[in-house]
């Protein structure tokens, strides 16, 4: 079996852009190496942070997107 | 509305279904405004850049030139993007709006609600060091975050979107997440 070792593939493998043939040899191997494993906890709880920033738009501006949208010629901009 | 794929939403609004459209914002509003408002790093140029956002987003379905390739997210914050680029290009400068006090406004944050004032002052805290983290973080280290964490495009996205290698945006993306660490412990920031 290969040995993982490599940054950029942990970060792939938590975004699920790994073939899944080492997918599965990554998680088997977390089993297998802890220093992996705690490696990779260390990058979810750096990448679930950024879950910390969440901004939504106002209600002001959905009512101005759903307005243009209902209009039935949408070149028509009203004020 | 069940659960239904984006493009089946983008198709059904292309049929004069306003509601799938209403379903698609719903959906999608906070990781878009999200990524927009970090490249702006101005809550009321951001509103503006959203809006303008889904009116071209609005536009090109209607015209019939969506092409149904990568996720509709994905799709949306480039436009959001390219307005943002051509937006800043006109200005050449960065934009900041303060309040009465003389405080940005980008600086508010939206907070959860939470029963106990010491752990929302605490969130807040965070929240406030963590966005200022990511605010100033390399440009290339923060498109890359910006686009795979709201935007949700793949690392091969990112990198023709980009220019650069997949190696090369998975690399800004490592850096990028190792620098907001490093910051946080220096700044004695702990996540929960």
């Amino acid at each position: 079996m290969t040995k993982l070792y490599n940054q950029n593939e942990l970060l792939s493998y938590y975004y699920g852009e790994l073939d899944p043939s080492r997918a599965k040899a990554i998680a088997n191997q977390f089993l297998q190496d802890q220093a992996l494993w705690q490696a990779y906890t260390e990058l979810v709880q750096e990448i679930t942070c950024l879950n910390a920033i969440s901004e939504s738009p106002s209600d002001t501006s959905m009512a101005i997107v759903m307005e243009f949208a209902k209009q039935k010629n949408p070149n028509l901009l009203t004020q | 509305m069940q659960k239904i794929s984006d493009n089946d939403l983008v198709k059904l609004f292309q049929n004069e279904n306003n509601a799938a459209l209403e379903e698609l914002i719903k959906r999608h509003k906070k990781s878009i405004f999200t990524a927009i408002y970090l490249l702006v790093k101005n809550r009321t140029l951001a509103e503006d850049i959203f809006q303008e956002t889904f009116i071209k987003i609005i536009q090109t379905l209607r015209n019939g030139n969506y092409n149904e390739e990568g996720k509709f997210v994905g799709w949306a914050v480039r436009v959001a993007r390219n307005l943002t680029i051509d937006y800043l290009r006109k200005i050449n400068k960065d934009v900041t709006i303060t309040d009465s006090q003389g405080n940005d406004i980008f600086s508010y944050l939206v907070i959860a609600e939470t029963h106990n004032k010491e752990e929302q002052l605490i969130q807040y805290q965070t929240e406030q060091q963590i966005k200022k983290l990511v605010l100033n973080l390399p440009e290339d280290q923060k498109i890359v975050v910006i686009l795979r964490h709201w935007a949700n495009l793949s690392f091969k996205e990112i990198a023709e979107q980009t220019g650069v290698s997949v190696n090369t945006a998975l690399g800004r993306m490592r850096y990028a997440l190792a620098n907001i660490r490093k910051q946080l412990e220096e700044n004695k920031v702990f996540l929960h």
